[in-house]
């Protein structure tokens, strides 16, 4: 050009200049055309490639143009010659579809696991709540957490008629009305370009970014199109640059599609390709470092407590195996005959028989070296021919028999006693001994037909009432001045001892009271404790008369706070014998 | 599918919203109309073989004295201008109307006369003999609350705008 603009300087406006334009203008011209025309074919050919590939590098549009149209060469290829390219494509295929099943399988697993872990840590719960405080889904929370940003959806917006031309939306399953936000978008646009014209001398104002507290309109305006993105959480600066480069290039390729718009947007199909590349986003760093030390705490805490509380179960149950072995090979002792033994729930139940006079079988397997706690006893009672419970079983009878001696050594009683007492005295004896040993404990008893003295006799047994009656007690609750259940039967059986010391005391023509003395421990004030220990007292005394004692022989007192120990709530008894001229004065 | 941008205007009350209420899928709300002056339907009508589909734009009620912005009549295919035959002054604020659109663009205007089902007003017909009816391409006869021609002139409307070329 720059030649032929020297030339035509020199020639000016000569005939020359004249031939030389027809040559070129002229009938020539054909022949021009035709020479260069001839050559257009190498002329491409030698700088096609260069040309692609220098184009595609400069600004990537290469592909942009050239995609639909390998993908319509490509549809049209497999429409036509099916079976070839199933042949083409068959050694592919199988471990494609491998590749990609297991890809797809490793995506879900990691996406569950990452879901079950932010969802089972304080974290997941934390942000539960505060997706619900926030009014928007899980999900959604989670997106504006994780992600620093995250572009949703693009759309590309014909700038002349707000009609939506194309748009790509992330997650398809929520999908709003692209046409309507598309008209809407450009009727607010229109607003605030009306609105605002006269403070800037004509220029026409448009939006460029509508922003909420975490969501984003970037809007890029072209010449012809405007590209919408809407983005959750924060997007960088220049985040905006990149989509200016994509519209810049759909403006490029579309350019006489988008001035040649009709309303048919069709044709915009293929900016598919260029939109997807504005879907991008950028995870928080700081929750990519974290993952891997994120710990699913609401999980492993039960899941140890089971484990711990598993394992005690195990334990126990091997040490009360072990236990129970040892107790059924215990050696066995006079008087306790062992049934059988089991596990039941975390004890070890023991049936047992027991002749009265051997030791309880508790204190049996607590002498052998056994916790008490580890035990539940269900005994029952027999006589036992056992000799050498015989020791024991006499002392028994001889408490009842005050009037004989005992020789222990010899294991006899001796002295004399009335007929009817050694009748007694025998079916005690028969009723645990056999009849052998019977007679050879009676050896030395004598039998006196008048009898020994009635009266000593009965003084005898007012002494061993009385002392019985003081070795009573009863033991109360806390604050409680009411008897506990379990004492009804010890109420009954002091209640008889009573009575029949009265009828002995009359017999011997004298008199006694039994002081019922009301205790209580040191809680509380001085003077609750004395009322509290004179009521039980009381109590103990309305009992007694229940029972049928004589109220008159019955005298209360309130000792007050007694000390510490729970066996300080108690009741006990005094039994105090009165000189005839001591009665006159205990009825005053 | 082809898409359409459609215009609505008229005086205030002669019933352009009542027009297309029943009629197209409404979003959003009518708050929108008063923020910014005009709310948005869309329409899917059929013309022959092929669906169109009209992006309507509602644009609140303007009279002589007071405008429209101009710039939402940018790209419209066609603009339907609704008048009320109850009253005859609404008829004068159509025709201005009309004068105002095609001063600003050139696009096919139809006149749309509402409530048809109601007795015209005395001194209707003088109004309506008035030169500025030339700029109108055609004029339909409607009543939303009946529904009566309201199908036939979108109809029309769609025919009409595919003819247009746009810009």
């Amino acid at each position: 050009m720059n030649r032929n603009t020297d030339n035509e300087a020199s020639l000016g406006n000569s005939e020359e200049m004249l031939q030389f334009r027809q040559l070129i203008l002229g009938k020539d011209n054909q022949l021009v055309r035709d020479a260069v025309e001839e050559n257009a074919r190498d002329l491409v050919a030698d700088v096609l490639t260069e040309a692609l590939h220098d184009r595609q590098k400069a600004d990537g549009s290469v592909s942009g143009v050239l995609t639909p149209l390998v993908e319509k060469a490509v549809e049209n290829s497999v429409n036509d010659r099916k079976e070839q390219f199933v042949s083409y494509l068959y050694p592919l295929v199988g471990s494609l579809v491998r590749k990609s099943v297991s890809a797809f399988l490793a995506e879900i697993i990691e996406q569950t696991n990452e879901m079950l872990e932010s969802s089972l840590t304080y974290k997941g719960l934390r942000w539960r709540f505060e997706a619900r405080r926030a009014g928007v889904s899980y999900s959604q929370y989670v997106v504006q957490q994780t992600f620093v940003f995250r572009v949703e959806q693009v759309l590309l917006i014909h700038r002349e008629t707000g009609l939506l031309l194309k748009t790509v939306i992330r997650d398809k399953t929520q999908t709003a009305d692209g046409d309507m936000f598309s008209a809407m978008l450009t009727a607010i646009n229109d607003f605030v370009a009306d609105s605002f014209t006269h403070q800037s001398e004509g220029n026409e104002q448009s939006l460029d970014e509508i922003k909420t507290d975490d969501f984003t309109l970037l809007i890029k305006q072209g010449p012809k199109a405007v590209l919408v993105a809407a983005i959750t959480g924060n997007p960088p600066a220049n985040i905006g640059s990149e989509f200016q480069k994509t519209l810049e290039n759909i403006h490029q390729i579309y350019n006489d599609e988008l001035n040649n718009f009709e309303g048919d947007a069709s044709v915009f199909e293929n900016t598919e390709q260029q939109l997807n590349s504005c879907l991008i986003e950028q995870q928080k760093e700081s929750d990519k470092q974290e993952s891997p030390k994120k710990i699913p705490w609401l999980v492993i805490v039960p899941l140890l407590m089971a484990l711990s509380a598993f394992s005690y179960w195990i334990v126990k149950h091997w040490q009360l195996d072990n236990l129970l072995e040892k107790v059924l090979v215990l050696d066995e002792v006079s008087g306790i005959v062992l049934l059988d033994a089991e596990l039941c729930d975390d004890k070890i139940c023991v049936k047992t028989l027991r002749d009265p006079a051997a030791q309880e079988t508790m204190s049996w397997l607590m002498s052998t070296g056994f916790s008490q706690t580890l035990f539940r006893i269900d005994e029952r009672s027999y006589q036992s021919l056992d000799m050498k419970l015989l020791p024991e079983k006499l002392q028994r009878i001889h408490h009842d028999f005050p009037e004989i001696g005992y020789n222990q050594t010899e294991l006899k009683f001796f002295g004399s006693i009335s007929n009817d007492r050694f009748q007694e005295l025998r079916a005690a004896l028969s009723s645990m001994l056999e009849s052998a040993t019977v007679n050879n404990v009676l050896s030395d008893v004598q039998v006196s037909p008048q009898g020994v003295d009635e009266r000593l006799l009965n003084q005898m047994l007012f002494e061993k009432n009385k002392s019985e009656i003081r070795d009573a007690s009863f033991l109360f609750n806390m604050n409680e001045k009411n008897l506990v259940d379990s004492n009804a039967e010890a109420v009954k059986d002091i209640s008889e001892k009573i009575i029949y010391t009265t009828a002995l005391s009359k017999k011997l023509g004298q008199r006694f009271l039994v002081v019922i003395m009301g205790a209580s421990s040191n809680d509380g004030s001085d003077g609750h404790n004395q009322k509290l220990s004179l009521e039980r007292a009381e109590t103990v005394q309305g009992a007694l008369i229940t029972q049928g004692v004589d109220p008159d022989v019955l005298r209360v007192a309130g000792l007050g706070g007694l000390g510490v120990n729970d066996d300080a709530r108690r009741v006990i008894f005094e039994v105090i014998r009165l000189e005839p001229d001591n009665i006159e004065k205990a009825k005053n | 599918m082809i898409q359409k941008k459609i215009c609505m205007l008229g005086a205030s009350a002669v019933g352009k919203t009542s027009l297309v209420k029943q009629y197209v899928e409404g979003i959003f709300s009518d708050r929108y109309l008063t923020s910014i002056g005009v709310k948005i339907d869309k329409k899917v009508v059929d013309v022959g073989d092929s669906s169109v589909q009209l992006m309507l734009w509602d644009i609140e009620g303007v009279d002589r004295y007071a405008g429209f912005n101009p710039k939402y009549l940018r790209g419209s295919a066609a603009a339907i201008v609704v008048v009320d035959q109850t009253r005859p002054q609404s008829l004068l604020d159509g025709l201005e109307i009309c004068r105002m659109i095609k001063a600003e663009k050139d696009v096919p205007v139809v006149m749309v006369i509402n409530k048809s089902d109601l007795p015209k007003a005395d001194g209707w017909d003088g109004v309506a003999e008035n030169d500025g009816l030339a700029m109108i391409e055609a004029n339909f006869q409607t009543s939303a609350k009946t529904g009566e021609g309201v199908e036939n002139m979108f109809l029309a409307i769609a025919e009409l705008a595919l003819k247009t070329k746009v810009g």
